[in-house]
């Protein structure tokens, strides 16, 4: 049971301390995952129809974000993104069409465009998704400080939301904000003390901070559990 | 000593004061179903839902099973996401008005939301039967077909009501 933990702790001195440490490379290691991370299994994305009353006239605006939210769906991303032109065309103060474009054109690798057009709104006033959408595309635009602002808002309005948290904690781990960022994961752990993979990753988070001999105690209690 | 005035007058007052106490007491226990749907619509249009489904539900009970208030009712638990309990509401309406689209739309809603796609896509096909060109139907179906993950059948029905061939944005 030594040998693995002390090939995984020399392992991850060789990370990158950059390198944002995805699920799928905690996965990857030597089948030591026991047990999976809720918040870590990504959110639903199906598109969820404005469902608001019916038998009053639907907008044009309104059924073309429904089309352009399913055309992002199905992967016809320049399908999506022309209907977005259009809806913004016609809402130009539609916040939702902005964020939405913008996470399109984040999972299609334009990123800059994506920032672009996030500077054209005010931050001010958004809703959850809105909020945790916009932080995504700041994260894959590794504009890390506005991504880290928006997740320290939202978790002003709910402390108890993980999901948020962990990616609060990832940030300020890839920033080499190590204190911070296993203060985040102490909370994480205190709310899930079985989550093997939390509990691995801040024992990743420990090494890079330096903290070996309390990385080698929590990885040795996640091959426990 | 009262004259024979004032004795008249002071049974008139008792008589008034009587009646005035008397007739609302009469009309809360004979017209109750009404004095529940009263106050329901009140709380309706408060946006208190669940307590205007309670007294719709009361005023039903009650024998006043009216188009209007079957109406209501649906929409009360539809808004307070009651899904299951508004389903046999706009049955029972569609019952009384059988030609009524909206109430065939809400029904159609309902079941998508309940995951009874296939019962909510009867329904849409009924209305749109009727009117092909409706753009509330065809987006209804849109919606339908987008919770049955039928995602190439709602994208044409998004396209047709905007007027869009495929590839071709207007």
């Amino acid at each position: 049971m030594r040998f693995p933990l002390i090939i995984l702790v020399v392992l991850a001195g060789f990370f990158p301390q950059e390198t944002p440490l995805e699920a799928a490379e905690l996965a990857a290691m030597p089948k030591l995952a026991t047990s999976q991370s809720a918040i870590l299994q990504p959110a639903s994305k199906i598109p969820q129809p404005d469902l608001s009353a019916i038998g009053e006239d639907i907008q044009d605006w309104q059924a073309r974000l429904e089309l352009a939210r399913l055309l992002s769906y199905v992967k016809r991303y320049d399908e999506s993104l022309e209907q977005y032109r259009k809806v913004i065309k016609e809402k130009p103060a539609l916040k939702e069409a902005y964020i939405e474009m913008a996470s399109v054109l984040s999972w299609t690798g334009r990123t800059d465009e994506a920032l672009a057009l996030l500077r054209k709104i005010s931050q001010q006033g958004l809703k959850k998704n809105e909020r945790l959408a916009l932080a995504d595309i700041f994260i894959d635009g590794k504009d890390y400080p506005a991504a880290e602002a928006l997740l320290l808002e939202e978790l002003q309005f709910s402390p108890e939301d993980d999901r948020t948290r962990l990616k609060l904690a990832e940030i300020l781990s890839w920033t080499k904000r190590y204190d911070d960022s296993l203060k985040e994961y102490t909370i994480l752990l205190r709310n899930r003390p079985d989550d093997v993979q939390i509990r691995r990753k801040y024992a990743f988070v420990l090494i890079w901070s330096g903290k070996r001999e309390q990385a080698v105690q929590e990885l040795r209690k996640s091959l426990k559990e | 000593m009262a004259t024979t005035k004032t004795r008249q007058y002071l049974t008139y007052a008792v008589m008034t004061l009587g009646l005035t106490v008397l007739i609302p007491i009469m009309y809360h226990t004979i017209r109750q179903a009404q004095v529940y749907s009263f106050h329901a619509d009140r709380m309706f249009e408060e946006g208190q839902f669940e307590e205007a489904a309670k007294l719709y539900s009361a005023a039903l009970i009650g024998g006043l099973d009216t188009p209007i208030l079957l109406r209501r009712l649906g929409d009360a638990y539809l808004s307070s996401g009651k899904f299951a309990m508004a389903v046999p509401v706009f049955i029972r309406l569609l019952q009384i008005e059988p030609d009524n689209q909206v109430a065939m739309l809400k029904l159609a809603k309902l079941y998508s939301l309940l995951n009874r796609t296939d019962e909510a896509l009867v329904l849409v096909e009924r209305v749109l039967h009727d009117h092909p060109d409706w753009r509330i139907a065809l987006i209804a179906r849109a919606r339908v077909f987008t919770m049955a993950s039928k995602f190439e059948e709602a994208i044409r029905d998004y396209r047709t009501v905007l007027h869009e061939k495929k590839g071709e944005i207007k």
